[in-house]
């Protein structure tokens, strides 16, 4: 908790009576709060401390190529297809076919 | 228990979704990342996650978001001038599993021809240029996406091996079998 409190007080929706989901950046912490916390709203009056879990591995968005991994992905775009095989080939077909069924 | 792959549902998860039934002792961070962090991170719209079932029962779940392959440009590196990187934009497979006790079933193949139709449709809306995965570092997870997907491997670190496959040419590659 000490780690939380030093964050000061946290701007959350008051909602009575639910556990509530506050998000660090790596982090999320479900919470019960008190009667308190509604009166004056502040972090230190959490009277319960449901759950602290570290999230799962970060979502990379971005991956960035240099040096022989660029060299590799630049070649390998000037001729992907012949890393198609009859079976991925198959399966681009049946969802080709499928994109086109959806509304 | 024996699935026809052919009679799966796919839905998109909501607030309302149970998927306390999925286990995925292969690898606890897709297991946790289902019950835990799906759903949150729908909200905050970093991903959306859809779930995979036979009747009833939850038996994959695949997780997408946007992402984007930067690369050196070839100029910059053979004649070591100052040029722009090759940004493509990609549809990302976050995150894929299928429930313990029913690989080998073709669960996984239809989920990735799910993902393909997506990056399809995107396609005709949006730029859209690969689709990219992060794999777990399993000899049997990477056969899979080279085999039915086309992918091949562009970058790896510790936990994951990043795979990509260029959808720009699929189509002529289409044209040219006959069905």
């Amino acid at each position: 908790m000490d780690s939380l409190t030093k964050c000061g007080p946290l701007k959350t929706k008051k909602k009575k009576g639910i556990r509530q989901e506050i998000n660090f950046h790596f982090l999320t912490v479900t919470l019960k709060l008190s009667e308190d916390y509604f009166n004056n709203g502040e972090l230190s009056n959490i009277v319960t401390h449901e759950r602290w879990s570290a999230m799962a591995k970060q979502i990379e968005l971005e991956t960035i190529l240099r040096g022989e991994e660029a060299r590799a992905f630049n070649k390998y775009v000037d001729a992907p297809k012949q890393h198609f095989t009859p079976e991925s080939r198959a399966l681009f077909r049946e969802a080709r076919q499928l994109s086109k069924e959806w509304p | 228990m024996t699935i026809d792959s052919k009679s799966l549902i796919f839905s998109k998860l909501s607030d309302d979704s149970d998927v306390s039934s999925f286990t995925c002792s292969d690898s606890k961070d897709l297991e946790d990342f289902l019950r835990n962090d799906a759903k949150i991170r729908q909200r905050e719209k970093i991903s959306t996650t859809y779930l995979v079932h036979s009747g009833t029962d939850l038996v994959g779940f695949f997780s997408l978001s946007m992402g984007c392959i930067t690369s050196d440009s070839l100029k910059k590196m053979s004649l070591e001038i100052e040029d722009p990187p090759n940004k493509y934009p990609a549809l990302l497979l976050a995150r894929m599993a299928t429930k313990d006790g029913l690989r080998g079933q073709g669960i996984g193949r239809e989920m990735l021809k799910h993902v393909f139709a997506m990056a399809f449709r995107l396609t005709e809306q949006i730029g859209c240029r690969f689709v990219k995965v992060d794999a777990k570092r399993d000899p049997r997870a990477i056969r899979f996406y080279e085999n039915y997907g086309g992918f091949i491997q562009i970058t790896q670190n510790s936990e994951t091996i990043q795979m990509a496959v260029d959808i720009n040419k699929i189509g002529d590659e289409e044209n040219s079998i006959t069905v």
